[in-house]
């Protein structure tokens, strides 16, 4: 039985219900009032980013140890993943920026070390693409793949560590500052957003394997 | 700007990316599930069904 219908689906019910809680059910907050709705997509978006480049991280080091080409598909389509999300989270960020912070853009940690991410996961790619050798670009990006996931602890951390203007973590352990609808609206909506992250990754993973056998088709006997 | 369009061009921003990205994909899965296709009809026959025919 295949699952990419089924994480489909789900993640489709599960974000719809997200939606539906994070916009009509969840109250505004005291502070930003509606504005804070932007949260139940930025968040999802910068988590599952995270997510992805954690992928990477373990495939890539798999991939080096064991030198299978299934790690290396798995990384190369978490590291697209890892970059689509890192572009959301930063424009969503943006938008949410200019209408509680009143600019686009300020050269703060969490900012700044979250583009930092962006830039290392387009030269991951951009690495794989012009790679002459594709095994030589596959170790290659491999290793930046590794280097840029260390990142992620940073972006995660520049909040506690940096004077910012990014607002530190609503939920630390075991101290969590949210109104309980803001919660549940939150929680479902990072459930939905690993579900289209599962979805993406199994189409970009059969997307690849067909491409890899119509190269094995294409060599000459 | 306004809630409403904040929220508004928040929501697009993540998912017009997501949906640009899941569209890009499927045409890239069509290409080669057509190119797949196209080999097999051409690859010859085997030797087996000529001598039966």
């Amino acid at each position: 039985m295949r699952a990419q219908p089924w994480v489909g689906g789900a993640a489709v019910v599960l974000l719809a219900v997200g939606l539906y809680i994070g916009l009509v059910v969840s109250p505004p907050d005291v502070f930003q009032r509606d504005y804070v709705r932007i949260m139940y997509m930025h968040v999802p978006s910068a988590f599952v980013a995270y997510l992805a480049v954690a992928t990477v991280f373990v495939t890539s080091i798999l991939y080096l140890w064991r030198g299978r080409d299934a790690y290396d598909h798995v990384a190369h389509g978490a590291g697209e993943l890892a970059t689509l999300f890192t572009a959301v989270a930063l424009g969503s960020g943006m938008i949410w920026g200019k209408a509680v912070w009143g600019t686009w853009w300020t050269w703060d940690a969490r900012l700044v070390t979250t583009a930092v991410l962006f830039l290392i996961y387009v030269g991951y790619l951009l690495i794989r693409e012009l790679a002459e050798d594709r095994r030589r670009g596959a170790r290659l990006a491999a290793v930046v793949g590794i280097i840029g996931a260390l990142d992620v602890p940073v972006i995660h951390y520049s909040v506690v560590w940096f004077r910012t203007l990014h607002q530190p973590p609503s939920i630390a352990r075991g101290d969590i500052q949210m109104a309980p609808p803001m919660i549940v609206a939150l929680v479902i909506n990072l459930v939905a957003f690993v579900f289209i992250y599962a979805y993406l990754l199994l189409v970009r993973l059969r997307l690849e394997r067909l491409e890899a056998a119509r190269a094995g088709a294409d060599l000459p006997a | 700007m306004s809630p409403a369009v904040a929220i508004a061009a928040a929501y697009a921003v993540v998912g017009g990316g997501i949906l640009l990205y899941l569209r890009r994909i499927r045409r890239r899965l069509r290409e080669v599930e057509a190119d797949m296709q196209a080999m097999d009809r051409e690859r010859p026959a085997p030797a087996e069904a000529l001598t039966i025919r």
